[in-house]
């Protein structure tokens, strides 16, 4: 399994959707749930397939910008990496 | 506090048109007239999706054999469940798939009884494996999660890497390996 590249589109896996309620949002796919909130939930929000990694980094790093860009962009594709691991994200 | 269930595993029917060897389903509890309504099912689904629950698993028996499985299947939706039909596909043709779909089915789970077609439709007692693998190719034309579920024994374990090999063709995102729970033999 290889990182997302800045022009990879990630969305959600066949089969998994979002599920649970406006104040506990979740991702449900076969036999499993993940609860999301804070910047995980950033984070997946922006999987829709349209934008790119590239664009999620740049959002992420505008709407975080105390924290180091580098650092951030690590965080996510580390973080994507896992969920397509998963087989909960595709990119 | 206990914490609530997140999963309803619903046995819509112990009626079932396979007489596979291994199958623990308890005929006796088959009878029509006991099975609850669509709508005891619909209300349950509710209660489910009020206390938290996920999952909706809908297994049996064979699920197929209910007529109204297309309305559960969105009644369960409608409650905020994730929906997976566990079922053998016997009796599941492309029409039929695509209404559980625009239903909201979110997963389905085919087994499988062998690689090899003549062993597999004897343990099953009905000639289902070619329709399984067909089936298995309309399912990837949908964009629902796919699971495969191989039930090994003693009658097939000694090729367990040519079953998964041909799993792996089907191209399911996942396969799960099931032995047989052991009432007489395995």
């Amino acid at each position: 399994m290889a990182p997302p590249e800045d022009s990879s589109q990630p969305r959600l896996a066949t089969g998994c959707r979002w599920g649970g309620t406006e104040q506990d949002r979740m991702v449900l796919f076969p036999e499993g749930a993940i609860r999301l909130h804070g910047t995980g939930l950033q984070i997946l929000e922006r999987c829709d397939g349209q934008r790119t990694f590239g664009q999620m980094i740049e959002e992420l790093q505008a709407q975080f910008s105390v924290a180091d860009p580098a650092k951030i962009r690590a965080d996510i594709s580390q973080f994507l990496e896992q969920l397509q691991h998963k087989r909960i994200v595709d990119y | 506090m206990i914490p609530n269930p997140l999963a309803l595993i619903a046995e819509i029917t112990y009626r079932c048109p396979l007489h596979c060897v291994y199958c623990s389903n308890p005929l006796d509890l088959a009878a029509v007239n006991s099975e609850l309504s669509t709508e005891k099912w619909i209300d349950i689904f509710q209660q489910s999706g009020k206390l938290g629950m996920l999952h909706a698993h809908f297994t049996g028996g064979e699920p197929l054999v209910r007529p109204d499985l297309v309305e559960l299947i969105a009644g369960a939706r409608a409650s905020g469940l994730y929906t997976n039909l566990i079922t053998s596909g016997v009796g599941l043709g492309e029409a039929r798939l695509q209404a559980f779909v625009d239903a909201g089915l979110d997963h389905i789970q085919i087994s499988f009884q062998d690689s090899r077609e003549g062993a597999a439709n004897w343990i099953a007692g009905a000639k289902a494996h070619a329709h399984k693998i067909e089936l298995s190719r309309t399912i990837r034309q949908h964009k629902i999660a796919f699971t495969v579920n191989l039930v090994i024994h003693r009658q097939n374990i000694d090729h367990l890497e040519e079953m998964i090999a041909f799993i792996e063709q089907l191209a399911p995102e996942r396969m799960e390996i099931a032995h047989t729970q052991y009432y007489g033999w395995a």
